[in-house]
């Protein structure tokens, strides 16, 4: 190796044990590991976290004896018909609860992005735009922070037992995830295209439809889609509140201790999550 | 849309992430623009030359002075006024950022956006108006056949070109154009640089270009400025352009006016006549 010293150049041979060949990021590896270490041991203690608890002889067959009930699932062509109706139930409330989630997420989305902002083309972004955007991140924070089950009661006592309440609460919590998200991902993405455009004078919205929406259309639809999947699993959820669908068919078979039921039914739903992964993948392809 | 006036009086501009000590890229420039004038920027790498264009685009406010677009300035302006006055100009950048599934039709439609109406601009997107106007922008620049292309499917070359072709569609007044030829070759470059001459003549714009190929801007602008530092070394007709002038404009930067005189200087008969290899002087 070819070294500079006061001025000329030497051959030097370097041993192993010179300081010039230690990785120099390594104390700074170790340090960030031992936090990582120290913020999840206390979370692990909190929770009793003990999973050889779960192989203990004792357990093993408690958990082999739960099991067996799922075995066979219930296949009687009147159950079956009654779980592909549900199951449609289910489907309908997380996609009409997920599309309500868009039109609420989409405007708050454009109100609340620095991607679109005209005002900070001359260099910083004006007070009013500034407090305009934090206080509609509060109002996302605020719409997912409450769990969409604690919505789905509130709507319970608003507009009665039945699918409605399960689409508002879908709708609201989700409106929150999906502007979140939606704001990073325009904010990750190529800022370049949409500035060209603002500087040579188009509009927000014309802007956003010109530059940001098909810069990001892939990112945007294939998390709206993991969204949508999200809400298939929520709706069920819901159902046992009351919100109708296979949650509410599947709250009832376990309460009359109906494995195989119950087992039926998480096998349509394991089916509507494999068909959710498809048609992202499907719409990501399309997009390319 | 007649051509915008242009004025910049004593104005200082850095780039927006340098400290407020830094040397500026942009010092103490005051100088006037007729509308419809012809004006190529030329100078050594470093010497403040898209700055300059980011000043009168409206992208970069200057830290003194002010920058004037038809007598008004354009910084006193509320921030929607300037977003007008902004979409009186067209700004194009050396590569053209487009978002990458674009096609080459919206992508040219997208300069024409300040005339449009929010809805007129939506119905584009569901089916293309202006079509015809479109096709005759991009056969200006040999492009008629990439119409309904992917922008990312096209080479460096021709998406320099889309860039170029979207100013026959932009309602603009003034078009700045940074290194309009960086990715062409010699005779993709003249035939480009002709266009955009010509198209801005019909249509009585102010055109404003930056260049790195001093041969093209001497023989074909009536007006240069040479700037350097930041500060203007000369403001003369092209013609009357010496190599005595060029030298100093370039001087430890010889290798920049040598390397751009290859290609181009070697068919450019123009340049021949001058002898402006200065690099040898």
């Amino acid at each position: 190796m070819l070294r500079w010293l006061n001025g000329r150049s030497e051959l030097a041979v370097l041993k192993s044990n010179d300081p010039a060949l230690r990785d120099p990021a390594w104390l700074r590896r170790v340090f960030w590991f031992v936090v990582a270490c120290l913020i999840v041991w206390p979370a692990l203690v909190t929770t009793e976290f003990r999973p050889w608890v779960f192989f203990e002889t004792e357990n093993l067959k408690v958990t082999v004896r739960f099991l067996a009930e799922f075995f066979p699932p219930a296949l009687s062509p009147e159950f079956l018909q009654l779980v592909a109706r549900e199951a449609w139930r289910t489907v309908a409330i997380a996609t009409a609860g997920t599309f309500l989630a868009l039109l609420l997420a989409i405007p708050l989305t454009l109100l609340s992005t620095t991607v679109l902002s005209v005002s900070s083309l001359s260099g910083r972004m004006q007070a009013l735009p500034f407090v305009l955007r934090q206080l509609i991140r509060w109002l996302l924070i605020l719409m997912r922070s409450v769990p969409e089950l604690i919505w789905a009661l509130v709507f319970v006592r608003v507009v009665g037992l039945g699918p409605a309440a399960g689409v508002l609460a879908i709708g609201l919590t989700y409106a929150g995830m999906l502007g979140k998200v939606y704001g990073e991902i325009l904010e990750s993405g190529e800022r370049e295209p949409a500035t060209a455009l603002l500087r040579n004078g188009a509009g927000r919205l014309q802007t956003f439809f010109y530059s940001v929406l098909p810069g990001n259309a892939t990112e945007l639809t294939s998390y709206t889609i993991y969204r949508w999947e999200c809400a298939i699993r929520a709706s069920t959820v819901l159902g046992f509140v009351g919100a109708g669908g296979l949650g509410q068919q599947m709250d009832n078979s376990m309460r009359m201790f109906n494995g195989s039921e119950v087992a039926t039914m998480l096998i349509v739903f394991i089916l509507l999550v494999g068909l959710a992964d498809l048609v992202s993948t499907w719409m990501r392809r399309a997009l390319q | 849309m007649p051509g915008l006036r242009v004025e910049l009086a004593g104005v200082i501009a850095r780039h927006p992430a340098a400290s407020s000590q830094s040397r500026p890229a942009i010092d103490q420039l005051s100088l006037k623009i007729a509308p419809g004038e012809h004006v190529a920027i030329i100078g050594p790498s470093g010497a403040g030359k898209t700055t300059f264009l980011q000043l009168l685009a409206a992208a970069l406010k200057p830290s003194q002075g002010t920058v004037s677009l038809d007598d008004q300035s354009v910084w006193s302006l509320s921030t929607k006024n300037l977003q007008r006055q902004r979409g009186r100009l067209f700004y194009a950048l050396q590569s053209p950022p487009l978002p990458p599934r674009q096609r080459v039709i919206v992508s040219l439609l997208a300069a024409k956006l300040p005339a449009l109406s929010l809805w007129r601009s939506v119905q584009n997107l569901v089916y293309p108006q202006y079509v015809e106007e479109v096709a005759q922008a991009l056969s200006q620049f040999d492009l008629q056949d990439k119409l309904w292309e992917r922008v990312d499917r096209l080479s460096g070359g021709e998406r320099q070109r889309v860039g170029l072709a979207r100013a026959l569609l932009a309602p603009a007044g003034l078009w700045l154009v940074d290194e309009p030829l960086s990715a062409l070759d010699p005779t993709r470059a003249r035939q480009a640089i002709a266009t955009l001459l010509r198209e801005a003549r019909a249509r009585e714009v102010t055109l404003v270009t930056t260049l790195h190929q001093v041969n093209v801007a001497t023989a074909e602008f009536p007006r240069v400025i040479g700037l350097r530092d930041g500060k203007l070394v000369f403001d003369l007709p092209g013609h009357a352009v010496t190599a005595e002038h060029l030298a100093e404009l370039y001087a430890q930067f010889e290798y920049e006016l040598a390397q751009v005189d290859g290609p181009v200087a070697l068919e450019d008969v123009a340049l021949a006549k001058r002898e402006i290899r200065v690099g040898c002087a």
